[in-house]
């Protein structure tokens, strides 16, 4: 228990107390506080357990970074595991609960691991269970995985909306701290569209809550009166609580906008966040820099974080991290957070710097503290229970990068470690070349852009003030004048103190020879600095090996705090320098991103937009059971109480052979085909001949692929000289009508046709049984219905009710019937007037299934016979392919593995012992139907046929037609499913077609 | 990924389908082999780099279009109108707007 | 003749959907007709020209522009094809009169699509959760046409002012559209008004 609230300071507001949970017990913070900050204010010390050893663990960082203060928010539906709290702002009501735990933090059962320690080392779970072990994988794996990792997710659906939002600028600016800032006022200024974006809740960066003096203010009134100017012009929008996390082709970016993560719930329509889709002609990446810790023994110990994470926690929340703070660091700039405990008027116990010289800045600081100044030496171990209660201290020997053995105790419960500044350059690495390696800052920073960004400020390895503003105010200046603005130059504030020089001495491990204590690289997924030494030795010595053997770096921080120390311990293995060993690039996301802003919008019924047919209303009305055919919503059965599906669909068919019935058909692809060449381009298009097709027919058509495989079928009506309609299956609706432009535009450029979709201009009703013309006379007199008037496959137009309707006579049920297409928002009247019009006879609607029912009745292909591996031939359609005219298709249709004798073709089966017959089932055998020597063929439609009162289906059969009268066994081994069949004619009701001639 | 087209703008890939390879016309079915069918049908290049692809505006113009597009950078050189409309737009030079 | 009947039928109807001030305004136009007319590269200009004159207003600006206003509208959405919106209900067949095959091809769509308008301030805002356009008025001006997809249905957007849009949305679509963009709405508060009122 070493964190307190100072008295006062900050950027908190203490007026607004704070009531929240953590693991049930109540606490109180304050407005401005995050999770993190008011735990520390009250004491809280451990926040987790460790991923594999299951180590008590605290607080390391303030912000993105943190490695170890994974929580779950919020109870319930909202529950939220792994979210880190120090980016958790605080709100009234807040409950969290710290996660790979049990029973307790205080006392975890698992923490046994830590004994077993060595037998956990990198791999430990490949060298037990591969190999001849590997079935005690099997068996322990549950254990396991119970006992290593995160918190769990809720299994209750999100209650809250996620949005998505394009957006356009001119700049883009990704980070508002100094040199953010700096940059968005310089390209602001002349005109361009700038967006500043920020993952904190408010913009500012490292000037929020500083204290350091910034054009003669502090830094934090200097960021609030800049931030202001912003806010006023037009062209900028500042976005707080927005996390840029990745970069895509063409200047693309994407961002997260955590909308309502910091209220308890949304407010009434208010997304929880929005995913921001940038498109930003130019990109300033303005990142910032993550400190780096310094491996030593047990560094893992409640008490010990980032140095730059205890200024922050002084001052922006007034709260100290400890009463006895020391500082371990090798580099000036560490010192500016002595500086804000000694004005906050905490103490630092001691200084222990690498060093042996340092700045006078520095100097002046620590003496100012009055703590006990260290030089020349590092912490080798901290030691302590659950919680820091000293550290032990020896020489440095900068050479040899290691202590001497021999140390001494010194008394803290808080270490803050700096071992300098890793430049963000997360975003720069997704979308430039490989990073650039910088001695003096001893670290990577951004490669060559390759795509319009420039890097400003730490980012970019300017880790000073000055430094910071001024490179943000040339790369906004220059990225406005990329996309053609004239930038005014802006003025840089002057900044009062004297810099801190930031280059650190290189210190990575600061051990002696086989120290004690776990020394960890990865404090997220326990990878230790003995693992990496172990990874070397087994050979996993790139870091491409080195991440995968250890998981270093792969655990949700990505390696923020850790991937340099890893990098730094494999080269001194190798005996290379760090650019030589290399690093990894970075991928999206910067920081994880939730499932749920990434889906936006698109869930539930909004995954895919529904289409439906005008007729929709009436079919929900009239209880038809929907279901998905593409994305249109089609009726499958009107049900009748107590039916089951199959009595329903049985009666439905029966009716249409007995009297008659319709269908809504408003689905089948409509094309309008119009042009002086639109016959000529049909004809091309089409297997068949399309040329002489008279004006007021129909005809069906075949169109083949380019290799010669069957694609699409449906009637084309010529209805008039240069004018078509063509109609295909649901399902090529929109690749045929793009085929047919790119024929136009890429094939046959000199035709005059144009194609336009009007699916939705007509709602298509078919009419189908023997009175189905009695019914269409007593609804329409202005057409003459009479068979020799109104021939099989005419069209007519006509009026119902004074509506146009277009009749084509048309048969998918082998029945007589007819395709009545009228206006789409008149589809419900004339669908209403047609029932009316049936009454008499005992019209009823008809679904998906009777629809299905009739045409397998009849042999009529369909989608599962089209599957794009038949030809027309093996469909029995190959007289409708012209061996006269060249068409799309006709070089290869019979080309020697299309015309192969042995192909599957298309026959009928009818269930020989009464079984139900399933799609999809293979045809064997009947000798041993459960070691048949192979498949003959397979089943491609079922049904049960009320005309033969029989199970049947159609079917592609190896030698097809000529094994008519065999036995055969339709085979279903998943479902064990055995159906005896008879091969009969794929015609199986009125082969001569008289009925629908009728 | 943004596709200049030259009647409406940059627009995301999202509203553009895939028509493949560019480079290869269709043969004159009066005199073409079976070769030349064979080559036109199946034979396709899979360069490593510059490329023209037919890509469809399916959801904007619903024009086709031949794409000059670098299929390591994805980085796209220009994009025109296929067929008969050609001339009625200029060749879009790689134009993120 | 019977009532046509819109696919928002049940849900188009007036209402206030707002905390506070509705940020945007959604209204269910009431189309008459919609032709498309489709020219040959040779005949474009003259094509253009005679719609023009037929529906009374001056030809759009190309490529992508409109003219007109609620007694008929250009709208040019793609080379050689104009969008004919017009009070007329016979507009289809005076078009097809004047347009024979020779000049290009007439397509009524007037029972293919649906027009909703979007107005007020967040409109741009709204539709910028969908649309992966540029609404920036400098590069989107008024009378600006577009052809694009909102959470994958197609749209022909309009722009009529700063702060309002005319959409054309595929019938079948209409349902599933107006379902996204009234969730879309909720943030800023929308307000339906009476079919036909705008």
């Amino acid at each position: 228990m070493s964190g307190y609230r100072l008295p006062s300071g900050g950027a908190i507001d203490r007026s607004r107390p704070l009531s929240f949970s953590f693991d049930g017990r109540r606490y109180q913070g304050f407005a401005g506080d995050t999770l993190a900050s008011a735990l520390l204010a009250n004491g809280v010390d451990v926040l987790g357990r460790s991923f594999k050893y299951h180590r008590p663990r605290g607080l390391f960082s303030a912000g993105v970074e943190e490695p170890n203060a994974l929580v779950t928010l919020r109870p319930g539906a909202r529950a939220e595991p792994n979210t880190r709290a120090t980016v958790a702002e605080l709100f009234d009501g807040l409950e969290a609960t710290s996660q790979n735990r049990w029973p307790s933090l205080g006392f975890d059962v698992m923490a046994l691991n830590g004994l077993a320690g060595p037998l956990l080392a990198a791999g430990f779970y490949y060298k037990t269970f591969m190999g001849p072990t590997r079935k005690a994988w099997m068996f322990y794996e549950h254990f396991i995985r119970k006992a290593a990792g995160l918190g769990a997710g809720t299994k209750l659906p999100d209650p809250d909306r996620y949005e998505e939002m394009n957006a356009f600028c001119d700049v883009l600016v990704a980070g508002a701290g100094p040199a953010g800032i700096m940059a968005a006022l310089a390209a602001a200024g002349s005109g361009a569209r700038v967006v500043l974006a920020d993952e904190q809740a408010e913009l500012g960066g490292s000037l929020r809550g500083g204290t350091l003096e910034v054009g003669g203010t502090t830094g934090e009134a200097w960021r609030r009166a800049r931030l202001a100017e912003l806010a006023a012009l037009d062209n900028v929008t500042l976005l707080p609580r927005t996390t840029v996390y990745g970069y895509y082709d063409d200047n693309t970016l994407g961002a997260v906008e955590r909308v309502a993560d910091h209220l308890a719930t949304p407010a009434e329509g208010q997304p929880r966040e929005r995913h921001w889709t940038f498109r930003a002609r130019q990109v300033v990446l303005a990142c910032g820099a993550i400190e780096r810790p310094i491996v030593f023994g047990d560094n893992d110990k409640p008490g010990v974080m980032l140095a730059e994470a205890g200024r922050l926690y002084v001052e922006r929340h007034g709260v100290a991290p400890g009463r006895q703070v020391a500082l371990f660091a090798n580099n000036d700039g560490a010192y500016r957070s002595v500086a804000a405990l000694s004005a906050a008027g905490v103490k630092t116990a001691a200084i222990v710097d690498a060093r042996t010289e340092i700045g006078s800045a520095a100097r002046r600081i620590a003496e100012a503290s009055g703590a006990e100044l260290l030089l020349g030496q590092v912490v080798t171990r901290a030691r302590g229970g659950q919680h820091l209660s000293g550290i032990e201290v020896a020489a440095f020997d900068p050479d040899q990068g290691a202590s001497a053995r021999g140390h001494r105790q010194l008394g803290a419960d808080c270490l803050l470690v700096s071992g300098g500044w890793t430049p963000t350059i997360h975003l720069a690495s997704q979308a430039g070349g490989a990073a650039r390696w910088d001695d003096a800052l001893t670290a990577f920073l951004p490669g060559e852009a390759l795509q319009p960004w420039r890097a400003a400020g730490a980012c970019n390895g300017a880790l000073g003030g000055a430094a910071s503003l001024a490179e943000g105010a040339q790369a906004g200046a220059e990225a406005a004048r990329a996309c053609g603005f004239a930038p005014n130059p802006v003025a840089l504030p002057a900044l009062a103190e004297e810099p801190l020089a930031t280059a650190p001495l290189p210190v990575w491990d600061a051990r002696p020879p086989r120290g004690k204590g776990k020394a960890f690289v990865d404090l997220q997924h326990d990878v230790t600095a003995s693992d990496v030494s172990l990874a070397h030795r087994e050979g996993f010595r790139s870091v491409e090996h080195l991440k995968r053997y250890t998981t270093l770096g792969m655990a949700t921080d990505q390696g923020k705090t850790s991937n340099m120390a890893g990098l730094a311990l494999m080269a001194r293995e190798r005996k290379l320098s760090i650019p030589e060993v290399g690093t990894t690039r970075f991928r999206p996301p910067y920081t994880p991103v939730a499932l749920g802003a990434l889906a936006g919008q698109g869930i539930g019924a909004h995954f895919r937009p529904t289409r439906r047919t005008p007729l929709h209303d009436w079919h929900l009305a009239a209880g038809a059971e929907m279901m998905a055919a593409g994305i249109w919503e089609r009726p499958r059965v009107y049900y009748r109480a107590g039916e089951t599906l199959e009595q329903a669909y049985i009666r439905e068919a029966r009716q249409v052979r007995e009297s008659v019935g319709l269908a809504d058909v408003s689905t089948l692809g409509k094309i309008d085909v119009q042009g002086p060449d639109a016959a000529e381009f049909l004809n091309r298009v089409y297997s068949n001949g399309f040329l002489k097709l008279p004006e007021g027919k129909a005809r069906y058509g075949l169109m083949l692929r380019e290799d010669g495989l069957l694609w699409d079928d449906g009637t084309t009506w010529r209805l008039g000289e240069h004018r078509f309609l063509m109609t295909t299956t649901t399902a090529n609706a929109a690749p045929v009508l793009s085929q047919l432009e790119f024929l136009l535009a890429a094939v046959w450029p000199e035709l005059k046709v144009a194609v336009t979709s009007v699916t939705e201009q007509w709602a298509g009703i078919v009419l189908s049984g023997p009175r189905s013309r009695d019914v269409l006379t007593a609804a329409i007199d202005d057409i003459d219905m009479s068979n020799a008037a109104f021939p099989f496959m005419g069209v007519r137009q006509g009026h119902l009710d004074g509506l146009p309707v277009m009749v084509a006579r048309l048969s998918f049920s082998g029945e007589l019937a007819y395709e009545v297409y009228c206006d789409a928002h008149h589809g419900e009247a004339v669908w209403t007037r047609l029932l009316a019009a049936g009454k008499p006879f005992g019209i009823i609607p008809y679904g998906l299934e009777a629809l299905g029912t009739l045409r397998i009745e009849k042999g009529h292909v369909a989608g599962p016979e089209l599957d794009g591996r038949t030809t027309a031939e093996d469909l029995g359609l190959a007289a409708m392919v012209s061996t006269k005219k060249h068409f799309i298709g006709s070089a290869m249709f019979d080309r020697e593995g299309l015309t192969d004798p042995g192909r599957l073709k298309l026959v009928g089966f009818v269930s020989a012992d009464g079984g139900k017959i399933r799609p999809g089932a293979q045809l064997v055998a009947a000798d041993d139907p459960a070691n048949p020597p192979r498949s003959l063929g397979h089943i491609t439609s079922t049904t049960y046929s009320p005309a033969l009162e029989k199970y049947i289906a159609l079917g592609l059969l190896e030698g097809g037609a000529e094994r008519i009268g065999e036995r055969l066994v339709a085979t279903y081994p998943l479902k064990n499913i055995d159906v005896e069949v008879e091969v009969v004619s794929s015609h199986f009701f009125d082969p001569d077609g008289s009925r629908m001639h009728a | 990924m943004l596709i200049p087209c030259p009647h409406c703008g940059a627009r995301d890939l999202a509203e553009f389908t895939y028509g493949g390879d560019a480079t290869k016309d269709r043969p004159d079915p009066g005199s073409a082999t079976a070769e030349d069918w064979c080559d036109y049908v199946f034979h396709r290049d899979n360069p490593r780099g510059r490329h023209v692809e037919y890509w469809h505006h399916g959801q904007g113009c619903r024009l086709w279009l031949k794409v000059t597009r670098d299929t390591v950078s994805h980085r796209i050189d220009g994009a025109e109108i296929v067929g008969p409309w050609a001339a009625a737009a200029p060749k879009q030079a790689r134009g993120v707007a | 003749m019977p009532d046509a009947i819109s696919p928002l039928r049940g849900h188009n109807e007036a209402r206030l959907a707002a905390r506070g001030e509705a940020g945007v305004v959604l209204t269910e136009r009431k189309l008459v007709s919609l032709v498309q007319v489709a020219a040959w590269p040779d005949t474009a200009e003259q094509v253009t020209d005679t719609v023009a004159s037929l529906v009374g207003c001056a030809p759009p600006q190309l490529p992508s522009g409109s003219s007109g206003d609620a007694e008929g509208a250009l709208l040019a959405i793609a080379p050689g094809r104009l969008l004919v919106e017009s009070r007329d209900p016979q507009l289809a067949a005076r078009l097809a009169e004047q347009i024979g095959p020779e000049l290009g091809a007439v397509t009524d769509l007037g029972h293919a699509r649906i027009a909703i308008r979007i107005a007020g301030p967040k409109a741009a805002w709204v539709l910028a959760k969908g649309l992966a356009l540029d609404l920036n008025p400098a590069a989107c001006p008024p009378m600006k046409v577009a052809q694009s997809a909102i959470h994958e249905v197609g749209v022909v957007l309009r722009r009529l002012s700063p702060d309002s849009f005319d959409l054309y949305v595929y019938r079948g679509f209409a349902l599933s559209f107006w379902d996204w963009l009234t969730a879309a709405a909720a943030e800023t508060g929308y307000r339906v008004d009476p079919p036909g009122s705008a």
